[in-house]
């Protein structure tokens, strides 16, 4: 147990919805201002992101490939701490690629610090995910397929 | 707020875990602990933390655990750790080294004790699908009846 005054009152959650919209609508610019300027982000399977640039080039990239179709959070804790933000929720999602194929459903679960600013709004610091789903469904097989797929040595045609 | 390293029982949980005490490990744990592995469903409390480090334990060992970043912030009773570490596991019954690097998020909470415990954790590999330890525990999970 704590011995500082903790705050249950979910003040991240205005945030997180214009995150969630954002990223429904592929809106790179609100979801890069979500982020703090040091934010760490750990996508699974994939390089630990670090800092709003890489952040940014990590969502453009994304949806070049994807299209999130449905974001929803069944579950969602947050504890407040002075000025960081404990967030602890699950998430379904539903995402199609652009080029085609079927929609792909995952659910998951993120934990995310959020850190107070000084014009009173909060952003992510640091946030990582996980899927609940075997290997192998699940969002992440797309991911992985797209960056095998680039790391492959092109071939001289 | 600091960031200066502070005398949190992290490395003892790698110990723990390299050395499979399940009692070590779970004493680490608030009672109401959350801990999110990839690819199963989330845990709540210590009784729950301890089934899955048992069921763990009874299939693999895990032989070596290298952290190569951590970041400590301190903000009072709170402290959040990010690091990343990878790790060597060896199935008990039969099967091939399994290499993993992982990124996890942990979050301490000091108690008037003075003892600091663990209230949420999470972790991830940086490894493509299909390659890491957690395919192992899938097949595991798929083998017990444990999915659909």
């Amino acid at each position: 147990m704590s011995t500082q005054p903790v705050a249950h009152e979910d003040v991240i959650l205005p945030f997180r919805r214009a995150w969630a919209q954002a990223a429904k609508a592929g809106d790179v610019e609100t979801l890069a201002l979500s982020a703090a300027e040091d934010i760490v982000a750990m996508s699974p399977n994939d390089t630990t992101v670090y800092g709003r640039a890489e952040y940014r080039s990590w969502w453009e990239e994304y949806f070049q490939y994807f299209r999130i179709t449905a974001l929803d959070e069944p579950e969602r804790s947050v504890i407040v701490h002075g000025d960081f933000a404990l967030e602890h929720s699950a998430y379904m999602i539903a995402i199609v690629a652009v080029n085609g194929g079927s929609r792909i459903r995952d659910d998951g679960r993120t934990l995310t610090i959020w850190k107070h600013q000084p014009d009173d709004s909060w952003k992510m610091w640091q946030t990582i995910w996980n899927s609940t789903k075997p290997i192998g469904v699940g969002t992440n097989r797309y991911m992985s397929r797209l960056m095998q797929k680039k790391a492959r040595p092109q071939r001289d045609s | 707020m600091s960031t200066e390293p502070i005398q949190i029982p992290h490395d003892e949980v790698r110990e723990a875990s390299m050395s499979g005490n399940i009692s070590a490990l779970v004493s680490m744990f608030e009672d109401d602990a959350v801990l999110m592995p990839p690819n199963d469903t989330t845990l709540y409390g210590k009784e729950e933390i301890q089934s899955w480090w048992e069921e763990y334990f009874t299939y693999f060992r895990v032989t070596s655990s290298v952290e190569t970043e951590r970041e400590v912030t301190l903000d009072g009773d709170q402290a959040y750790v990010r690091s990343s570490f990878s790790i060597t596991i060896v199935p008990k019954q039969q099967g091939a080294r399994i290499l993993d690097d992982i990124r996890s998020l942990t979050v301490w909470n000091r108690r008037p004790d003075g003892n600091w415990k663990i209230t949420h954790q999470i972790w991830n590999s940086t490894k493509p699908v299909g390659s890491g330890t957690n395919r192992y525990m899938t097949r595991m999970l798929q083998k017990k009846g444990a999915r659909p």
